[in-house]
Protein backbone atom coordinates (compact mmCIF):
# COMPACT_ATOMS: atom_id res chain seq x y z
CA UNK A 1 0.00 0.00 0.00
CA UNK A 2 1.72 3.26 -1.21
CA UNK A 3 1.64 6.41 1.55
CA UNK A 4 -1.22 8.39 -0.23
CA UNK A 5 -3.77 5.24 -0.64
CA UNK A 6 -2.66 4.83 3.05
CA UNK A 7 -3.19 8.69 3.86
CA UNK A 8 -6.45 8.70 2.06
CA UNK A 9 -7.73 5.55 3.99
CA UNK A 10 -6.64 7.25 7.23
CA UNK A 11 -8.28 10.76 6.55
CA UNK A 12 -11.58 9.05 5.14
CA UNK A 13 -11.66 6.75 8.50
CA UNK A 14 -9.83 7.93 11.10
CA UNK A 15 -12.52 9.51 12.98
CA UNK A 16 -15.01 6.94 12.39
CA UNK A 17 -12.55 4.36 14.08
CA UNK A 18 -11.56 6.27 17.42
CA UNK A 19 -15.52 6.87 18.28
CA UNK A 20 -15.79 3.31 17.65
CA UNK A 21 -12.67 2.89 19.94
CA UNK A 22 -13.24 5.30 22.24
CA UNK A 23 -16.75 4.23 23.13
CA UNK A 24 -15.65 0.41 23.47
CA UNK A 25 -12.71 1.71 25.91
CA UNK A 26 -13.64 4.56 27.38
CA UNK A 27 -10.02 6.40 27.40
CA UNK A 28 -9.04 8.69 24.63
CA UNK A 29 -5.53 7.25 24.69
CA UNK A 30 -6.74 3.74 24.62
CA UNK A 31 -8.45 4.88 21.51
CA UNK A 32 -5.39 6.52 19.71
CA UNK A 33 -3.70 3.39 20.35
CA UNK A 34 -6.44 1.39 19.00
CA UNK A 35 -6.84 3.93 15.75
CA UNK A 36 -2.81 3.13 15.02
CA UNK A 37 -2.72 -0.46 15.74
CA UNK A 38 -6.00 -0.78 13.18
CA UNK A 39 -4.05 1.14 10.26
CA UNK A 40 -0.87 -1.04 11.26
CA UNK A 41 -2.59 -3.99 10.54
CA UNK A 42 -4.33 -1.96 7.23
CA UNK A 43 -0.39 -1.76 6.14
CA UNK A 44 1.21 -5.14 7.62
CA UNK A 45 -2.22 -7.05 5.47
CA UNK A 46 -3.06 -4.95 2.38
CA UNK A 47 -6.36 -6.10 1.98
CA UNK A 48 -8.39 -5.75 -1.57
CA UNK A 49 -11.06 -3.38 -0.41
CA UNK A 50 -13.77 -1.77 -2.45
CA UNK A 51 -15.10 1.57 -1.15
CA UNK A 52 -18.13 -0.24 0.43
CA UNK A 53 -16.03 -2.85 2.50
CA UNK A 54 -12.92 -0.70 3.52
CA UNK A 55 -14.71 0.82 6.36
CA UNK A 56 -16.36 -2.46 7.84
CA UNK A 57 -12.82 -3.93 7.97
CA UNK A 58 -11.65 -1.16 9.50
CA UNK A 59 -14.38 -1.29 12.06
CA UNK A 60 -14.01 -5.11 12.72
CA UNK A 61 -10.37 -4.87 12.89
CA UNK A 62 -10.94 -1.89 15.26
CA UNK A 63 -12.95 -3.99 17.44
CA UNK A 64 -10.91 -7.07 17.46
CA UNK A 65 -8.11 -4.44 18.73
CA UNK A 66 -10.48 -3.02 21.56
CA UNK A 67 -10.91 -6.49 22.71
CA UNK A 68 -7.24 -7.10 22.96
CA UNK A 69 -6.68 -4.24 24.65
CA UNK A 70 -9.30 -5.17 27.13
CA UNK A 71 -7.94 -8.74 27.70
CA UNK A 72 -4.10 -7.75 28.64
CA UNK A 73 -3.53 -7.87 32.32
CA UNK A 74 -3.34 -3.99 33.96
CA UNK A 75 -6.26 -3.48 31.83
CA UNK A 76 -9.33 -5.85 33.33
CA UNK A 77 -10.71 -3.71 35.47
CA UNK A 78 -14.35 -1.89 34.47
CA UNK A 79 -12.76 1.41 33.21
CA UNK A 80 -14.84 5.12 33.91
CA UNK A 81 -15.37 7.56 31.54
CA UNK A 82 -12.27 9.41 30.67
CA UNK A 83 -11.69 12.99 32.29
CA UNK A 84 -10.86 14.21 28.56
CA UNK A 85 -13.61 12.40 27.23
CA UNK A 86 -15.86 14.29 29.95
CA UNK A 87 -14.34 17.96 28.99
CA UNK A 88 -16.23 17.17 25.26
CA UNK A 89 -19.24 16.43 26.84
CA UNK A 90 -19.67 20.43 28.13
CA UNK A 91 -20.31 21.59 24.47
CA UNK A 92 -23.10 19.31 24.61
CA UNK A 93 -26.85 20.27 25.35
CA UNK A 94 -28.33 18.80 27.95
CA UNK A 95 -30.59 16.16 26.31
CA UNK A 96 -27.19 15.35 24.31
CA UNK A 97 -25.44 15.14 27.62
CA UNK A 98 -28.01 12.73 28.90
CA UNK A 99 -27.96 10.45 25.97
CA UNK A 100 -24.41 10.22 25.82
CA UNK A 101 -23.71 9.82 29.28
CA UNK A 102 -26.75 7.24 29.58
CA UNK A 103 -25.17 4.86 26.77
CA UNK A 104 -21.79 5.20 28.02
CA UNK A 105 -23.00 3.87 31.33
CA UNK A 106 -24.70 0.46 29.43
CA UNK A 107 -22.63 -2.60 29.67
CA UNK A 108 -19.97 -2.74 27.19
CA UNK A 109 -21.88 -5.60 24.51
CA UNK A 110 -24.46 -3.31 24.63
CA UNK A 111 -22.97 0.16 24.47
CA UNK A 112 -21.55 -0.99 21.18
CA UNK A 113 -23.94 -2.38 19.43
CA UNK A 114 -25.69 0.64 20.27
CA UNK A 115 -22.75 2.65 18.82
CA UNK A 116 -22.91 0.50 15.82
CA UNK A 117 -26.47 0.71 15.13
CA UNK A 118 -27.17 4.15 15.70
CA UNK A 119 -23.91 6.25 14.71
CA UNK A 120 -22.61 4.46 12.39
CA UNK A 121 -25.88 3.23 10.72
CA UNK A 122 -24.88 -0.49 10.44
CA UNK A 123 -27.81 -3.24 9.95
CA UNK A 124 -28.06 -6.23 12.67
CA UNK A 125 -26.35 -8.42 9.94
CA UNK A 126 -23.92 -6.25 8.92
CA UNK A 127 -23.35 -6.10 13.30
CA UNK A 128 -23.77 -9.64 13.28
CA UNK A 129 -20.80 -10.00 11.30
CA UNK A 130 -18.24 -7.40 12.76
CA UNK A 131 -19.00 -8.91 16.21
CA UNK A 132 -19.30 -12.67 15.00
CA UNK A 133 -22.44 -12.91 16.88
CA UNK A 134 -25.75 -14.30 15.12
CA UNK A 135 -28.25 -11.34 13.70
CA UNK A 136 -30.85 -12.16 16.53
CA UNK A 137 -28.10 -11.49 19.20
CA UNK A 138 -27.58 -8.72 17.80
CA UNK A 139 -31.39 -7.70 18.10
CA UNK A 140 -31.20 -9.05 21.68
CA UNK A 141 -28.88 -6.82 22.62
CA UNK A 142 -30.33 -3.68 20.84
CA UNK A 143 -33.94 -4.38 22.54
CA UNK A 144 -32.24 -5.04 26.22
CA UNK A 145 -30.18 -1.78 25.72
CA UNK A 146 -33.27 0.14 24.56
CA UNK A 147 -34.76 -1.64 27.91
CA UNK A 148 -31.98 -0.41 30.05
CA UNK A 149 -31.97 3.41 28.57
CA UNK A 150 -35.56 3.38 28.94
CA UNK A 151 -35.00 2.90 32.84
CA UNK A 152 -31.95 5.08 33.05
CA UNK A 153 -34.18 8.24 31.78
CA UNK A 154 -36.58 7.86 33.44
CA UNK A 155 -34.49 8.17 37.02
CA UNK A 156 -33.03 11.22 35.08
CA UNK A 157 -37.13 12.37 33.93
CA UNK A 158 -36.33 12.18 30.32
CA UNK A 159 -39.29 10.80 28.40
CA UNK B 1 -32.49 8.89 20.77
CA UNK B 2 -30.59 7.90 17.69
CA UNK B 3 -30.75 11.64 16.62
CA UNK B 4 -29.34 12.65 19.85
CA UNK B 5 -26.61 10.16 20.36
CA UNK B 6 -25.55 11.22 16.64
CA UNK B 7 -25.55 14.82 17.42
CA UNK B 8 -23.47 13.87 20.44
CA UNK B 9 -20.89 11.94 19.27
CA UNK B 10 -20.13 14.50 16.50
CA UNK B 11 -19.68 17.05 19.37
CA UNK B 12 -16.61 15.07 20.46
CA UNK B 13 -13.92 16.59 18.91
CA UNK B 14 -10.59 14.17 17.25
CA UNK B 15 -7.79 15.84 18.52
CA UNK B 16 -6.50 16.92 15.21
CA UNK B 17 -2.80 17.33 16.79
CA UNK B 18 -2.73 13.89 17.98
CA UNK B 19 -4.59 12.51 14.70
CA UNK B 20 -1.64 13.99 12.47
CA UNK B 21 1.25 13.03 14.68
CA UNK B 22 -0.46 9.31 14.37
CA UNK B 23 -0.56 9.93 10.36
CA UNK B 24 2.91 10.79 10.15
CA UNK B 25 3.98 7.69 12.07
CA UNK B 26 1.60 5.55 9.98
CA UNK B 27 3.72 7.06 6.64
CA UNK B 28 7.11 6.43 8.57
CA UNK B 29 6.30 2.70 9.51
CA UNK B 30 4.81 2.14 6.04
CA UNK B 31 8.44 3.74 4.49
CA UNK B 32 9.92 0.77 6.93
CA UNK B 33 7.43 -1.94 6.01
CA UNK B 34 7.89 -1.46 2.25
CA UNK B 35 11.82 -1.45 2.67
CA UNK B 36 11.40 -4.73 4.46
CA UNK B 37 9.16 -6.42 1.82
CA UNK B 38 11.67 -5.21 -0.57
CA UNK B 39 15.04 -6.66 1.37
CA UNK B 40 12.46 -10.36 1.80
CA UNK B 41 11.78 -10.03 -1.76
CA UNK B 42 15.17 -9.72 -2.94
CA UNK B 43 15.81 -12.35 -0.95
CA UNK B 44 13.31 -15.04 -2.13
CA UNK B 45 13.87 -13.83 -6.10
CA UNK B 46 17.48 -14.57 -5.59
CA UNK B 47 17.02 -17.86 -3.41
CA UNK B 48 14.48 -19.11 -6.35
CA UNK B 49 16.76 -17.85 -9.50
CA UNK B 50 19.39 -19.61 -7.60
CA UNK B 51 17.55 -22.72 -7.49
CA UNK B 52 15.95 -22.31 -10.58
CA UNK B 53 19.74 -21.90 -12.59
CA UNK B 54 20.49 -25.03 -10.45
CA UNK B 55 17.70 -27.29 -11.84
CA UNK B 56 18.22 -25.89 -15.59
CA UNK B 57 22.15 -27.13 -15.33
CA UNK B 58 20.83 -30.43 -13.63
CA UNK B 59 18.15 -30.71 -16.51
CA UNK B 60 20.38 -30.24 -19.10
CA UNK B 61 23.41 -32.16 -17.89
CA UNK B 62 21.12 -35.37 -16.82
CA UNK B 63 19.37 -35.04 -20.54
CA UNK B 64 23.23 -35.83 -22.11
CA UNK B 65 25.42 -37.53 -19.88
CA UNK B 66 24.93 -41.17 -18.71
CA UNK B 67 23.79 -42.49 -15.33
CA UNK B 68 28.07 -42.57 -14.66
CA UNK B 69 27.99 -38.99 -16.07
CA UNK B 70 25.11 -37.93 -13.36
CA UNK B 71 27.51 -38.14 -10.63
CA UNK B 72 29.96 -35.78 -12.12
CA UNK B 73 26.57 -33.38 -12.73
CA UNK B 74 25.91 -33.28 -9.36
CA UNK B 75 29.32 -31.82 -8.66
CA UNK B 76 28.68 -29.69 -11.49
CA UNK B 77 25.23 -28.38 -9.81
CA UNK B 78 26.77 -27.27 -6.57
CA UNK B 79 29.40 -25.41 -8.42
CA UNK B 80 26.80 -23.71 -10.48
CA UNK B 81 24.77 -22.75 -7.10
CA UNK B 82 28.10 -21.51 -5.44
CA UNK B 83 28.85 -19.32 -8.28
CA UNK B 84 25.28 -18.26 -8.64
CA UNK B 85 24.97 -17.52 -4.96
CA UNK B 86 28.54 -15.83 -5.35
CA UNK B 87 26.82 -13.77 -8.23
CA UNK B 88 24.11 -12.69 -6.33
CA UNK B 89 25.82 -11.12 -3.36
CA UNK B 90 27.42 -8.97 -5.65
CA UNK B 91 23.96 -7.89 -6.72
CA UNK B 92 22.68 -7.34 -3.21
CA UNK B 93 25.55 -5.83 -2.28
CA UNK B 94 24.27 -2.36 -2.62
CA UNK B 95 21.15 -3.20 -0.40
CA UNK B 96 23.40 -3.28 2.17
CA UNK B 97 24.17 -6.64 3.50
CA UNK B 98 20.92 -7.21 5.39
CA UNK B 99 20.55 -10.54 3.56
CA UNK B 100 22.75 -12.11 5.85
CA UNK B 101 20.45 -10.69 8.46
CA UNK B 102 17.58 -11.81 9.54
CA UNK B 103 14.84 -9.04 10.73
CA UNK B 104 12.72 -10.28 13.69
CA UNK B 105 11.35 -8.94 16.63
CA UNK B 106 11.00 -8.23 20.28
CA UNK B 107 8.60 -10.98 20.57
CA UNK B 108 10.95 -13.39 19.42
CA UNK B 109 13.68 -12.84 21.50
CA UNK B 110 13.43 -14.99 25.00
CA UNK B 111 16.71 -13.61 26.01
CA UNK B 112 16.36 -10.65 28.96
CA UNK B 113 18.20 -7.76 29.09
CA UNK B 114 19.19 -5.86 32.03
CA UNK B 115 19.84 -1.63 31.94
CA UNK B 116 23.14 -0.45 32.06
CA UNK B 117 24.82 1.49 34.55
CA UNK B 118 25.31 4.95 32.57
CA UNK B 119 26.42 6.55 29.69
CA UNK B 120 28.86 4.99 27.66
CA UNK B 121 29.32 2.05 29.50
CA UNK B 122 28.91 -1.87 28.54
CA UNK B 123 27.54 -4.58 30.41
CA UNK B 124 27.86 -7.49 28.44
CA UNK B 125 28.95 -10.70 29.54
CA UNK B 126 29.80 -13.94 27.79
CA UNK B 127 31.16 -17.35 29.31
CA UNK B 128 32.44 -15.13 31.83
CA UNK B 129 34.10 -12.96 29.75
CA UNK B 130 33.67 -9.21 29.96
CA UNK B 131 32.13 -7.58 26.71
CA UNK B 132 35.29 -5.47 26.42
CA UNK B 133 36.72 -8.78 25.27
CA UNK B 134 33.93 -8.88 22.49
CA UNK B 135 33.12 -4.61 21.79
CA UNK B 136 34.90 -2.04 20.77
CA UNK B 137 32.97 1.18 20.07
CA UNK B 138 34.71 3.83 17.49
CA UNK B 139 32.59 7.34 16.34
CA UNK B 140 29.67 5.76 14.79
CA UNK B 141 30.56 2.12 14.33
CA UNK B 142 30.20 -0.69 16.81
CA UNK B 143 32.44 -3.35 16.28
CA UNK B 144 31.92 -6.86 17.85
CA UNK B 145 34.30 -9.65 17.68
CA UNK B 146 33.68 -13.05 18.10
CA UNK B 147 36.82 -15.42 17.85
CA UNK B 148 37.82 -14.64 14.19
CA UNK B 149 35.16 -13.10 13.58
CA UNK B 150 34.70 -9.22 12.86
CA UNK B 151 31.51 -7.53 12.62
CA UNK B 152 31.22 -3.90 12.04
CA UNK B 153 27.63 -2.64 13.04
CA UNK B 154 26.84 1.15 11.63
CA UNK B 155 23.74 3.27 10.86
CA UNK B 156 20.05 4.14 12.12
CA UNK B 157 19.05 1.65 15.31
CA UNK B 158 15.39 1.20 14.30
CA UNK B 159 13.03 1.55 17.44
CA UNK B 160 11.79 -1.90 18.51
CA UNK B 161 13.70 -3.44 15.33
CA UNK B 162 16.27 -6.33 16.19
CA UNK B 163 18.38 -8.09 13.61
CA UNK B 164 19.63 -11.61 13.93
CA UNK B 165 22.90 -12.62 12.81
CA UNK B 166 23.93 -16.22 13.19
CA UNK B 167 27.84 -15.92 13.84
CA UNK B 168 28.32 -19.73 13.68
CA UNK B 169 26.02 -22.35 14.15
CA UNK B 170 26.20 -22.18 17.77
CA UNK B 171 25.98 -18.69 18.49
CA UNK B 172 23.87 -16.22 17.66
CA UNK B 173 23.51 -12.46 18.50
CA UNK B 174 20.87 -9.54 18.48
CA UNK B 175 20.97 -6.57 17.42
CA UNK B 176 18.77 -3.44 17.87
CA UNK B 177 18.36 0.22 19.41
CA UNK B 178 16.40 2.52 20.86
CA UNK B 179 15.86 6.00 21.44
CA UNK B 180 15.63 6.66 25.56
CA UNK B 181 13.86 8.94 27.65
CA UNK B 182 16.09 11.52 27.10
CA UNK B 183 17.26 11.46 24.10
CA UNK B 184 20.02 8.97 24.48
CA UNK B 185 20.50 6.19 21.78
CA UNK B 186 20.96 2.67 23.54
CA UNK B 187 22.31 -0.17 21.38
CA UNK B 188 21.46 -3.89 22.75
CA UNK B 189 23.24 -6.66 22.02
CA UNK B 190 21.88 -10.20 22.90
CA UNK B 191 23.69 -13.51 22.91
CA UNK B 192 21.52 -16.24 22.35
CA UNK B 193 23.47 -18.42 24.93
CA UNK B 194 22.77 -15.80 27.50
CA UNK B 195 25.68 -12.91 26.72
CA UNK B 196 23.71 -9.76 26.91
CA UNK B 197 24.46 -6.01 26.73
CA UNK B 198 24.04 -2.36 26.28
CA UNK B 199 25.47 0.32 24.88
CA UNK B 200 24.88 3.69 25.32
CA UNK B 201 25.88 6.28 22.83
CA UNK B 202 26.13 9.76 23.59
CA UNK B 203 26.38 11.49 20.19
CA UNK B 204 24.82 9.29 18.32
CA UNK B 205 23.83 10.51 14.35
CA UNK B 206 20.50 8.92 14.83
CA UNK B 207 19.32 10.27 10.78
CA UNK B 208 22.40 8.02 9.02
CA UNK B 209 22.13 5.77 6.89
CA UNK B 210 20.14 2.74 7.61
CA UNK B 211 21.86 -0.32 9.10
CA UNK B 212 24.82 -2.01 8.40
CA UNK B 213 26.45 -5.33 9.51
CA UNK B 214 29.88 -5.96 7.94
CA UNK B 215 31.16 -9.49 8.36
CA UNK B 216 34.60 -9.25 8.40
CA UNK B 217 36.08 -12.59 8.96
CA UNK B 218 39.59 -13.93 9.57
CA UNK B 219 40.60 -10.51 11.23
CA UNK B 220 44.50 -12.77 12.22
CA UNK B 221 44.81 -13.10 8.22
CA UNK B 222 44.04 -9.51 7.20
CA UNK B 223 45.74 -8.38 10.13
Amino acid sequence: MNNEELLKLYDKHCDSIYKVALSYTHSVDDAWDVVQATFLKLMEKSPVLSEYTERKWLVTVAVNKCKDLLKSGWRQRNVELDESVEKHIDIMNSEEKMVFSAIMQLPLKYRLVIHLHYYEGYTFKEIAEILKISPSAVSMRLHRSRELLKELFKEEGLS
Amino acid sequence: MREKYKSAMDKLLVDENMKASIGENLLKQNDTLKNKNKITKSYIKIVYGACAVAMLVVMLVSTWMSARAVQAATRIMSDAMKVTLDASEDVIDTVTEEIKVIYTSLDDIEAEYTEGPGHSSITMEYEDKKVEDYIEFVDDCVIFYYEDVRIDITGQFSHETFFRYDVNEDYRIYVGGELDDIGLMRVMFFGDKGGRGIIYINDYNYESQPWQIKVMEDIEEKE
